[in-house]
């Protein structure tokens, strides 16, 4: 049974094909936007590793966190494969994805993944047996909110996700931080979360699946100041 | 190109999600999801909202077009996606999935260019329209008189050089809080109205052929805030004062274009196509001047799928193109 996973959350476009292990996977920069780059990927890959589209039996998506435009992408193009092989899509969360790849540590796990204007998803989570789980609830925070949460107490914690945004002034001055890969999203981490929720069943019907955005619209159009009092005669 | 070729085309370059199925002339299925009401409370279209909502109705509402046609995704042969111009953030959904369902399904896959949808459009229901022919295209995001001499020739002819037509309704109808979007309210509240009860400018430009509504947005404003209830304008005469103004100004330049190229043939297209004083003042000046209408009907003037399928359908025929022809570098490009 062949999966096809994507995470175009990033600034990486990565695809990923396995069956049972890897088949084959590609990650590259997305320089110039993701609009072309994900479907080129995708075809390359598959005529690579020499299967047939009908072949893909379920999607793995990122649904992120991550930037929005390169979001909608991957679950446009993810919808669109489902809905035309008529295979199931396993929506993944990327914060939980940066965890679990991070889960044979001891230590406390951070996740961190840039969506843009100087804030930061975040996320901590415990090791357990086989895998985390979440210790807190994913939040939006700024540099001033990271380095609250760094400085919060005095276990050892491990830090994944783009932490190279992160002004590396408030990483130095703590010692209780390990910083460590995974650095980014990639569709293997996808697979391997994915594959976990697949196999439990664990997962939501097609038209109930919603990018993990975090943060409301930006609204600057408002009805209410715009309006006038006009003196009509009626 | 065989006319009884099934094309599924796709159209989120805006506010409304449409997908629309066409077999040779007949039209299965036009579906338009309209986001008005999401964007209703904002007065206007925020693009960050609209792409969201394209995201997350784009798939139900590509299985209720096959529903409704009652097709498998087998049946179909080509599909056909806008490509722009448009909401960057709206585009991508719509041009994403049709690419991707194109993939899955190994057919060809073509783009349609917005405008030359909306230029196609009246071919839907009046499959003799032939260029040459001039067509006013008037939304909230376009206002442009093109002269189509043939298919895949285009002049512009003349275009706004502030708010689009849509925006000059919008935004007078934000102030009156007459409601969004502007078109259809202040047409609704004109209805019964003096379109004669106040004098409104007509904005001239130095390019005979190019539009301008801000200064008419500044009269009107300025009335607006000097009015007093003494001067007897109600509502209703305002709003259809004020859309005399537009459709006036719109009439004004594209008789000069028609008059001036001697086209036999027009046409019309975009969101304002709607507005019902500017489809009677365009049908008038046909009939008077023996001239060929072809105004799509106002479902299929405002942004929709079914102008991309039909656009489509056009390029394969007047180029003489065999799907075979569109299918490689079509999907990846
Ligand atoms: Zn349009």
């Amino acid at each position: 049974m062949f999966s096809l996973s994507i995470s175009s959350s990033g600034s990486y476009i990565s695809v990923a094909i396995h069956e049972e292990v890897l088949v084959s996977s590609s990650t590259v920069l997305s320089k110039n936007g993701t609009t072309n780059l994900l479907m080129q990927t995708i075809d390359e890959l598959t005529k690579k590793s020499d299967i047939k589209r009908d072949q893909i039996q379920v999607v793995y998506i990122d649904i992120g966190p991550g930037f929005y435009t390169s979001l909608r992408i991957g679950l446009a193009v993810a919808q669109g494969i489902c809905a035309s092989l008529g295979i199931p899509l396993i929506p993944v969360n990327g914060l939980d994805s940066l965890a679990f790849a991070a889960h044979t540590s001891h230590r406390k796990i951070f996740t961190v993944i840039d969506i843009k204007r100087d804030e930061f998803a975040f996320c901590s989570y415990k090791p357990v047996p086989g895998g985390v789980i979440r210790d807190s609830n994913p939040e939006v925070l700024n540099l001033d909110g990271l380095k609250d949460r760094f400085n919060e107490d005095n276990q050892k914690k491990l830090l994944v996700g783009n932490w190279r945004k992160i002004n590396q002034k408030i990483l130095n001055k703590n010692t209780y931080i390990k910083t460590a890969s995974p650095e980014f999203v990639t569709s293997d981490q996808i697979y391997h979360l994915g594959k976990e929720l697949f196999k439990n069943g664990n997962f939501i019907n097609f038209n109930e699946i919603e990018l993990f955005y975090m943060r409301e619209p930006d609204v600057s159009l408002s009805t209410k100041n715009l309006t006038k009092e006009v003196n009509f005669y009626d | 190109m065989p006319s009884d070729k099934i094309i599924l085309g796709f159209e989120t370059s805006c506010d409304e999600t449409a997908v629309a199925i066409l077999k040779g002339n007949d039209l299965l299925v036009n579906i338009i999801s309209s986001q008005v009401d999401i964007h209703e409370k904002f007065g206007g279209v925020v693009p960050e909202v609209a792409s969201r909502a394209h995201a997350e109705s784009i798939r139900n509402i590509f299985h209720a077009a096959l529903n409704r046609a009652n097709l498998q995704i087998s049946d179909i042969d080509l599909i056909a996606t806008t490509d722009g111009p448009g909401l960057v953030g709206s585009l991508v959904v719509g041009y994403n999935f049709a690419k991707s369902v194109a993939w899955s399904i190994d057919v060809p896959l073509l783009t349609v260019d917005h405008m030359v949808g909306h230029l196609a459009a009246p071919l839907i229901e009046n499959t003799e329209m032939k260029p040459p022919f001039i067509s006013l295209l008037v939304s909230g995001g376009h206002t442009q008189i093109v002269l189509v001499e043939k298919w895949g020739q285009y002049t512009l002819l003349g275009t706004t050089i502030d708010d689009a037509a849509g925006e000059a309704f919008d935004k007078l109808s934000r102030f009156c809080g007459f409601g969004f979007p502007g078109g259809p309210a202040i047409q609704n509240i004109g209805k019964d109205g003096d379109p004669n009860k106040v004098d409104l400018p007509r904005p001239k430009t130095k390019h005979e052929y190019n539009y301008s509504f801000s200064g008419l947005k500044t009269a009107a404003t300025n009335f607006l805030n000097n009015l007093d209830s003494k001067d007897k304008v109600t509502r209703s005469d305002f709003a259809a004062s004020y859309q005399e103004a537009i459709v006036d100004s719109l009439m004004n330049n594209f008789i000069k274009a028609v008059k001036d190229t001697g086209v036999k043939n027009i046409s019309g297209g975009g969101g304002v196509m709607a507005n019902q004083r500017l489809r009677e003042k365009i049908n008038t000046f046909g009939k008077e001047n023996n001239l060929n209408v072809y105004l799509p009907t106002p479902k299929l003037s405002t942004d929709n799928a079914a102008m991309i399928c039909i656009a489509a359908q056009n390029n394969l025929i007047t180029n003489e193109l065999q799907l075979d022809d569109v299918r490689l570098s079509s999907v990846i490009k």
